[in-house]
């Protein structure tokens, strides 16, 4: 302890010189939009890298529980696959390629394969990246899905990579479908506190639901394709009085296991957002 | 940028911590007036930190003191000295001071020749106030 005393005291002029040439430097930085854009491109382009070779490492040390993942994602679209018209999502407008039917084979969503470079789970607005950009056709607005439900909307954009915003997020919002009981109402949020639940607000206290049920997203939203799991509930608290009832629900997508995700275009999205523009 | 003379004049026996305080606070006011948050005080403190060393290094003060002298001036120490002496001051400060206005390495020679230029235009406009008011 004494050391490093009389080292400061030694050296404290050479010190007070570089404690008042960070200050400014500091300033330059953080005032000077020239020199900000520029120090902020290069460690951007550098964490970048960073995060990419991470990646690249530890997405070995992954592929065992990737794997599981991949199988339970393929008995799910297998699933999907066979009962295309017994599922109990089957009132749903499914936009999926009718392939039995044949009647109008036309495809609404688009999915592309991504993978997650950073992700955060334990801010308020939580963000993660994915490595594919502009160039590989992402663009913002669009919905990212993880295997196992719904997971951000992409809302930058670079050559090569993306910024999502995650569920987790203060600004999220998507309209739930609960199948068990037809009911399109009400809003999903994050609350900010543990990154496994999140809430269902704005659901009437007359609607009767249970522990356990299924929300999925609606076709109410432009971004996400409808009859995506989004979570389960898992406790229902009606109050007193009330009209709105106090949901806590479970989100099916583990945030901080994001590692391979799916990007989804939607060809309908520009034309309803056409429609809802005000003139 | 000739306001780099009255750090010249600064006396010898001023305080050392205070005198880069004062550079710091006297940067950040010019950075102030003209827009430019923190080049002028980084370089100022920058040039302050430099001078301490080169005066140790390379000035005799004991004599300047004896001639009655609180500063380094042409009178005591000759032209060579000051000319030494201040180009090189002014040419830190500049250096510093076009690093971080440029601040790339892609413009490294832009900033090697602008420091250069500027500090050779500096040390004139010096040379004149000095003779107005030394006259």
């Amino acid at each position: 302890m004494w050391v490093i005393i009389r080292w400061i005291r030694a050296k404290a002029y050479p010190l007070t010189a570089l404690l008042l040439f960070g200050f400014s430097f500091n300033l330059v930085l953080r005032y000077q939009l020239y020199q900000h854009s520029y120090y902020f491109n290069q460690s951007v382009s550098f964490f970048r890298f960073l995060d990419q070779t991470r990646t690249d490492i530890t997405s070995y040390f992954n592929l065992k529980s990737e794997n599981e993942y991949l199988k339970e994602e393929n008995a799910q679209l297998r699933q999907q696959l066979k009962s295309n018209f017994t599922s109990k999502f089957s009132s749903f407008d499914t936009a999926f390629i009718d392939s039995t039917s044949g009647i109008i084979q036309k495809q609404l969503y688009t999915y592309m394969p991504a993978e997650v470079v950073r992700n955060t789970t334990n801010k308020r607005d939580n963000y993660f990246y994915i490595n594919q950009g502009a160039s590989q056709g992402i663009e913002t607005g669009m919905a990212v899905l993880s295997p196992k439900g719904i997971a951000g909307i992409v809302v930058t954009t670079s050559t090569n990579y993306s910024r999502v915003m995650s569920v987790l997020h203060s600004k999220f919002e998507l309209t739930p479908y609960i199948p068990a009981l037809n009911l399109r109402q009400g809003a999903i949020k994050w609350e900010g506190t543990d990154s496994r639940f999140g809430s269902l607000k704005e659901v009437n206290r007359t609607e009767d639901l249970k522990v356990g049920q299924l929300v999925l997203s609606s076709n109410y939203s432009s971004i996400f394709p409808p009859g995506i799991p989004v979570a389960k509930i898992k406790q229902i608290d009606k109050g007193y009085q009330q009209q709105y009832q106090k949901i806590q629900i479970a989100f099916t997508t583990d945030f901080s296991r994001l590692h391979y995700v799916y990007c989804v275009k939607s060809k309908s999205k520009s034309e309803i957002d056409a429609l809802t523009q005000p003139n | 940028m000739p306001y780099l003379m009255l750090f010249l004049i600064v006396p010898i026996n001023f305080d050392r911590f205070g005198y880069l305080i004062v550079a710091f606070v006297f940067g950040t006011f010019i950075d102030l007036l003209s827009g430019s948050f923190g080049t002028h005080a980084a370089s100022c403190v920058a040039m302050v930190y430099a001078k301490y060393h080169i005066e140790n290094r390379f000035i005799d003060f004991e004599s300047l003191q004896l001639q009655g002298e609180n500063y380094l001036n042409i009178r005591s120490k000759g032209w060579l000295t000051f000319t030494y002496y201040s180009l090189s001051l002014i040419f830190i400060h500049h250096l510093v001071f076009f690093a971080l206005d440029y601040f790339s390495w892609k413009y490294f020679f832009h900033t090697i020749i602008s420091a250069i230029l500027s500090t050779l235009g500096t040390f004139l406009l010096i040379l004149l106030y000095k003779n107005m008011f030394n006259k």
